[in-house]
């Protein structure tokens, strides 16, 4: 991928101080390190488990974080209202946000890559037709769809991952279709067909490749996206089903409590809302890095 | 070279006519083009931006833009009409017997894949090569394209080449499945004058040797003389004189040719004049004049050159121009 980067901004290097300007901003040191920290919470999950996420008892109901008054370390982001330890379930809820967020983001990669692919490179009708789709995709509030699709599709784990995919996919298939009919009209493509290669390992050998890191940049975008349209569903009662501790569901749940029980809601929004940031923040710098270009992903 | 392989002939275009449509209308791009092309011979195209040159090559090879399509014509190569046949005949047809050289080296290599694949996979694919096999055998090629350090430019990839470097590993690729006919379409325009020199003389000495024959497409008339056999100069999308190399800069006879060789500097001149240039610009594809398309631009433009288009004359010397049975050279003078 530094090559690609360096045949767009030129081979000839400039000097650094030059080239980092150009390039914006310096790397997110911290949102880093919070996705790096809640993806291995996440797969770490029960293993540093403090207490148990999905039972407690009324008598440890509604106790409050370490720093407030009343609070104790045994339960250090306090109780919810069934007694469950807050912190417990925000590490299991971290666990479901990185899967959904990652499995929804690739499988709506390939899906919108593939018909991107196919829609470029092969023309004609066959792209009217899958770009037509595509508008009227793109048409459609992301969340009016999703829920639309939610409700017919009930709730669970993967269905969540099957509305967010059905509801993203586009983004993908209009970006790739975009590059595709760039490089198509490259000469080494020209080259690569002159010398008689069939069509579909021309497709994967050298245009696939070209397209990754817009397509990088995209998936890094989509990430805040999917959390965000993941947590909703789930906020809405057609996402993640109950007993599973998902953030959106644990604001869900808690917002009766939102006058004199704050840390109820507070908790899970924090973390909800520090990871869509720290996603959007390196998927922008990451926008900015390989291609200044890219302003249409915003 | 034999005069006997020099007579047979590798490629016939014939009566070729290429449209694009663009903003619902459509319009032709080439306008009845026909030429042949003998096995050995290397045949340069010349014109000017839009006159139609790279329309033809494209055409040749089937990779026009979207827009565009073939309308008619045969395109015969080794006696098989290409123009029609499907893309999965088509496909070993250029695999094995046609090779290109693009007009700029940047972008003639995949920015992704290192030399030694690019320049491995097609001989693998088509000729059933193993790897070491292809890998021996592209290490040999760039040898002969002159690239130093063979061992360490396979190993690259392509944005650490210099744009010389960069042509000959192009030149390589598209000579190492052994092609019949070498489309060049400018390959040298991108280049460094002194690395034009050294492109030119490669391509020169590689297709010499392997009886290659050579469609060379460029605007600069001086090139394509020092580089052809023969010679066929293009004005909005048709040919409007075909004559070998030393007729065509010695004797002209139409009079766009005329100017052409006119608007080249000439370095040797004792005394330093202006060169001339050819005022206003080439007709748009779909905007053509009344008559001869050149006759705006012509200094000796007369009545019927505004009413009737003149058509290709093919006795001895290919003229398309009412005034084609004199030089222009001296034409000039007796009729103008």
């Amino acid at each position: 991928m530094a090559a690609a980067d360096q045949i767009r901004q030129g081979a000839e290097s400039s000097p650094t101080t030059e080239r980092r300007k150009l390039r914006g901003r310096n790397f997110p040191v911290l949102a880093f390190i919070f996705l790096v920290s809640v993806v291995l919470v996440g797969v770490a999950g029960p293993l540093i488990l403090p207490l148990d996420a999905f039972s407690g008892t009324l008598m440890t109901a509604l106790k409050r974080p370490v720093w407030m008054e009343g609070g104790s370390w045994s339960y250090p982001l306090g109780t919810d209202q069934l007694g469950r330890d807050i912190l417990s379930r925000l590490i299991v809820g971290a666990r479901i946000t990185v899967i959904i967020a990652i499995a929804g983001v690739f499988v709506s990669a390939i899906v919108g890559t593939s018909i991107g692919l196919l829609a470029g490179y092969l023309g004609g009708l066959i792209d009217t037709i899958l770009m037509r789709i595509t508008d009227a995709m793109l048409a459609i509030p992301m969340l009016v769809l999703g829920l639309a699709l939610a409700a017919a599709t009930g709730a669970g784990v993967v269905n969540v991952i099957f509305v967010t995919t059905a509801v993203t996919w586009a983004f993908f298939a209009r970006l790739v279709r975009g590059e595709v009919l760039h490089i198509r009209e490259l000469d080494y493509i020209k080259a690569a067909e002159i010398a008689g290669f069939p069509q579909r390992r021309i497709l994967l050998r050298h245009i696939l490749p070209n397209v990754f890191t817009p397509l990088l940049v995209m998936a890094s975008l989509q990430i805040g996206n999917t959390i965000i349209l993941a947590s909703s569903l789930s906020f809405l009662g057609l996402g993640v089903p109950e007993p599973l501790p998902e953030w959106g569901l644990m604001l869900a749940n808690s917002r009766d409590y939102i006058t004199f029980a704050p840390h109820l809601v507070v908790m899970p929004a924090i973390a909800l809302g520090l990871m869509v940031l720290s996603c959007n923040v390196i998927g922008d710098w990451l926008r900015d890095r390989f291609d200044p270009e890219l302003d249409h992903l915003r | 070279m034999t005069t006997e392989s020099m007579s047979r002939p590798l490629i016939e275009v014939d009566r070729l006519y290429t449209e694009i449509s663009a903003g619902g209308r459509t319009f032709d791009v080439l306008r009845g083009v026909s030429f042949h092309l003998n096995v050995g011979e290397r045949l340069g195209i010349v014109g000017e931006s839009g006159s139609g040159k790279s329309m033809t090559a494209l055409s040749i090879m089937r990779l026009l833009p979207r827009a565009a399509s073939i309308r008619s014509g045969r395109i015969l190569f080794n006696g098989q009409d290409i123009s029609s046949i499907s893309a999965q005949d088509l496909a070993p047809i250029r695999g094995s017997a046609i090779g290109m050289v693009f007009q700029d080296p940047m972008t003639s290599l995949n920015p992704l894949l290192k030399i030694e694949r690019q320049l491995t996979d097609g001989m693998e694919y088509h000729r059933g090569l193993t790897h070491a096999d292809a890998r021996r055998r592209a290490l040999e090629l760039l040898e002969r394209v002159k690239v130093p350090r063979a061992a360490q430019v396979l190993a690259s990839y392509p944005h650490q080449l210099s744009g010389g470097m960069r042509q000959r590993v192009a030149i390589a690729m598209a000579l190492s499945c052994r092609p019949k006919l070498l489309i060049a379409d400018e390959p040298t325009t991108a280049l460094d004058v002194t690395v034009q020199a050294e492109v030119i003389a490669l391509l020169q000495e590689l297709t010499a040797q392997e009886e290659t024959s050579v469609i060379f497409i460029s605007h600069s008339l001086d090139l394509v003389a020092e580089y052809c056999d023969r010679v066929c100069v293009m004005y909005a999308g048709r040919i409007v004189e075909s004559a070998s190399t030393g007729q065509l800069v010695q004797t002209p006879r139409h009079p766009y040719t005329n100017d052409l060789i006119d608007a080249v500097p000439d370095i040797d001149a004792e005394q330093i004049t202006r060169f001339r240039a050819i005022g206003g610009q080439p007709p748009q594809p779909g905007a053509l004049p009344n008559g001869c398309p050149y006759h705006p631009r012509c200094a000796r433009a007369e009545g019927i050159c505004r009413e009737r288009e003149p058509l290709m004359e093919d006795s001895g010397r290919a003229v398309a121009c009412w005034f084609s049975n004199h030089s222009s050279k001296e034409a000039g003078n007796n009729v103008g």
